[in-house]
């Protein structure tokens, strides 16, 4: 495990099979800031399906978790990795496709570069396992930062069903 | 399903040579040049579809001429997310390799070939598809109810 230097009190680490709880509550506020109070039934199935699957996830290592933390230990922002196993292409040899997911900071402890922290973490772990690049679905909060670090808009497409 | 003459149909390992060949046409289409990249991705492809087809990670659809000759491809595989309030399984359609020859092209064969993957996920209610789209495809996937989203991508430097 590797613990980033502590800046302004801060520590950055990644999370273990005990932080699922703490993934999923930063996971909720995220959501909650991003689309507006959480109809209660969709949180309490959502914490069913969310909370083993990211426990899944920590354990056999489909799902990286980093957490930011303070002098005691509270952890006030995070950001998280999932790697898929995927197509090789003409423009890309690798077998591998990384989305970063969950990225939320406290409401008072933003402003603090702390996401930027977070984001160099993960952004270094791809690039020590060499990955040729990331993808993530962008709040139009955190849109900013990950242009600062080099992200473009794509060409991406979504339909949800009814 | 037949219709105008063209059958529509799922893929087997068995058609992974037209999956490779159509899948180097759309990145032909796309300005891809270079032969000797072409090549190391037809490879990396065929090794690919023949692993995935048969673990059933990829599905892929076909259009079939009376001729027997494949003409359009497209390909699905479920990606795992997060879940979350909008999407509580998590699971995600991401729709590719959506190409038809040229010689066959306005004939709303790819249409047929997404309308295939859309139902297979409709079928198994997972809730959501993602794809990315060439200008080419565009103007089919807004038919289809697909918008643009906020994906955005970082390429690795050296």
């Amino acid at each position: 495990m590797t613990a980033h230097t502590p800046l302004g009190g801060i520590t950055i680490r990644e999370a273990t099979l005990d932080d699922a709880e703490i993934i999923y509550q930063q996971r909720l506020a995220m959501f909650d800031d991003v689309w507006g109070p959480l109809d209660p039934e969709g949180v309490a199935a959502m914490e069913a399906t969310f909370i083993p699957w990211v426990r899944r996830g920590l354990a056999d290592g489909s799902y990286r978790g980093w957490l930011a933390c303070d002098g005691d230990g509270c952890a006030v922002a995070g950001g998280g990795l999932i790697v898929h196993e995927w197509m090789a292409s003409p423009g890309n040899p690798d077998s591998r496709r990384a989305y970063i997911a969950n990225i939320y900071t406290r409401p008072d402890c933003r402003s603090r570069g702390i996401a930027r922290r977070i984001m160099n973490a993960i952004l270094d772990w791809c690039r020590s396992e060499g990955l040729k690049g990331v993808a993530l679905h962008a709040s139009p909060y955190g849109r900013p930062l990950y242009e600062s670090l080099g992200f473009e808009p794509t060409n991406e497409m979504r339909l949800n069903f009814e | 399903m037949v219709e105008n003459g063209i059958t529509i149909r799922q893929a087997t390992v068995a058609d992974i040579p037209d999956l490779v060949r159509l899948r180097r046409m759309m990145f032909e289409s796309m300005g891809f040049d270079d032969p000797a990249k072409l090549d190391a991705g037809d490879a990396a492809a065929a090794d690919y579809f023949s692993r995935a087809i048969s673990s059933g990670e990829f599905l892929g659809w076909l259009a079939v001429t009376p001729a027997g000759e494949v003409v359009s491809t497209s390909g699905l595989v479920i990606d795992q997310h997060p879940p979350g309030p909008g999407n509580l399984s998590g699971k995600t359609g991401y729709i590719m390799n959506v190409v038809t020859h040229p010689a066959y092209r306005r004939r709303g064969l790819a249409r047929r070939l997404v309308q295939a993957a859309l139902a297979w996920l409709g079928e198994r209610g997972i809730q959501r598809a993602e794809l990315h789209a060439t200008d080419m495809g565009r103007s089919l996937y807004e038919e289809l109810g697909f918008a643009a989203h906020t994906g955005m991508r970082l390429e690795m430097r050296k």
